[in-house]
């Protein structure tokens, strides 16, 4: 009975460490969904540039930790604010961040060559994965995804993307900070809330 | 058991990053630049100046000029001119890599060269990159990285964009590597080149600088805060 019970034990374990996958397949996994997607003869050229931002928006949706990226884009400045305005900040800023990122990815897509998954590092429930985007010009970008497991979950969920060398959340962290210092936190929101898609300009 | 108990309640009340009443702190933070306390900016007002002139020059001169330049040079041949230009500054690179000891480097730089101004046409083309021979890039603004000399204060130069004062020293040395000044090669072909290879970078990234400034509340403190962290970047190596 004992030694069934330690095969069951075994097979068991096995079968929960072949579905926790490490948060580089993850990512490998959606970069290459989205690639797949993006490709789909269905949705190419200008006219359809509006369903491949969709596409790449709902993928985003699943795999980015919105209130994770905002806290940590609003550094000391999430303490003071009250949970209604700490909701308010996460649903402008994740609109915004979707709205910009996922023109960029919907337009520079047939820009990529490959992608070289270099590595990953992982420190308890926080990790980060390295990657290097080439472009058809042999061009190399290196990326790194920055990323948390809430213990509830069951996937890797991006908190912030740093590209070559440029952290997203810090960059936008000193950008909120100069906002509020200029003006102040409804400031800031009223700033986002300009800068949604119907009112951008071309400076 | 009474300071045990007082102990724990006071860990159970420390925020932590658990906690999503604290504020975050990023385990993978000292990976990126310098924390924005540390960036020197004390001439912020004559900066910003310079940062609006540099984008009035940006949205009058270059981007117009760029976007006729892509309108009759297409994309392979643009491509070509970058590829040229970049082949031109082997000297920066390879001498940077010798100041900094990275002789394996230099010595990629030398191989690269030769291949790409012989098989590759005068650099037209990449034949290095296929044969495993990658660009191993360094500067004199890197090398006095190396060196442990600090950034120092940020300043943005009219027409030439942001660098600290360690970078304006950085571009200094990298213009006197210039073979221009060693050949005999009148002054409008210099000029006339350095304008080509403006016009040929922009006309590549037009989309990209209005997307950019798009995506930015504050794009003069974007450009500040992504100068620094990707010298850091770029010095860490």
């Amino acid at each position: 009975m004992k030694r069934y019970t330690s095969i069951f034990a075994i097979l068991l374990l096995s079968a929960i460490a072949a579905q926790a996958e490490s948060p580089m397949q993850e990512m490998k996994a959606t970069t290459e969904k989205v690639l797949l997607l993006l490709k789909d003869p269905k949705v190419q050229g200008e006219a359809k540039m509006d369903e491949r931002r969709q596409l790449v928006r709902a993928e985003m949706e699943k795999r980015f930790e919105w209130e994770q990226s905002a806290r940590a884009c609003l550094g000391h400045h999430w303490t003071e604010r009250t949970p209604a305005e700490k909701a308010e900040f996460v649903k402008l800023f994740s609109e915004f961040l979707k709205n910009n990122y996922a023109d960029q990815i919907a337009t520079y897509y047939n820009d990529l060559d490959h992608v070289d998954y270099q590595g990953e590092k992982i420190l308890d429930n926080y990790a980060s994965v390295k990657i290097v985007l080439t472009t058809k010009a042999k061009v190399e970008h290196p990326i790194e995804y920055r990323m948390e497991k809430a213990p509830s979950a069951e996937d890797w969920k991006i908190y912030d993307v740093v590209i070559e060398g440029v952290s997203l959340v810090k960059n936008y962290r000193d950008q909120f900070d100069a906002v509020i210092a200029k003006s102040s936190f409804s400031g800031l929101l009223k700033e986002i809330k300009s800068k949604q898609p119907a009112t951008n300009t071309i400076l | 058991m009474l300071l045990l108990s007082c102990s724990a309640f006071a860990k159970e009340n420390e925020p932590t990053d658990g906690d999503q009443k604290a504020e975050f702190k990023d385990p993978f933070a000292a990976d990126s630049g310098p924390a924005k306390s540390k960036t020197s900016d004390p001439l912020e007002a004559i900066n910003r100046t310079f940062f609006h002139f540099n984008n009035w020059l940006y949205r009058r001169a270059l981007r117009p000029v760029s976007k006729a330049y892509r309108t009759v040079a297409p994309k392979p041949f643009r491509m070509c001119v970058y590829r040229l230009f970049t082949n031109l500054n082997y000297p920066v690179r390879v001498v940077n890599n010798v100041l900094e000891a990275r002789f394996k480097s230099a010595g990629i730089e030398t191989a690269r060269f030769v291949v790409n101004s012989t098989v590759g046409v005068a650099g037209l083309f990449d034949p290095a990159t296929h044969w495993k021979l990658k660009v191993q890039p360094a500067d004199f603004d890197q090398t006095l990285a190396v060196y442990r000399i600090p950034n120092g204060i940020y300043l943005i130069w009219p027409a030439l964009g942001p660098a600290s004062l360690r970078g304006t020293v950085g571009m200094a040395g990298d213009t006197a590597l210039n073979p221009a000044w060693y050949l005999d090669i009148p002054l409008v072909v210099t000029v006339g080149a350095t304008g080509l290879k403006t016009v040929n970078g922009t006309s590549l990234h037009i989309e990209e600088y209005d997307s950019l400034m798009n995506a930015t509340l504050d794009p003069y403190v974007a450009q500040r805060s992504a100068y620094f962290d990707h010298q850091f970047t770029a010095t860490k190596k």
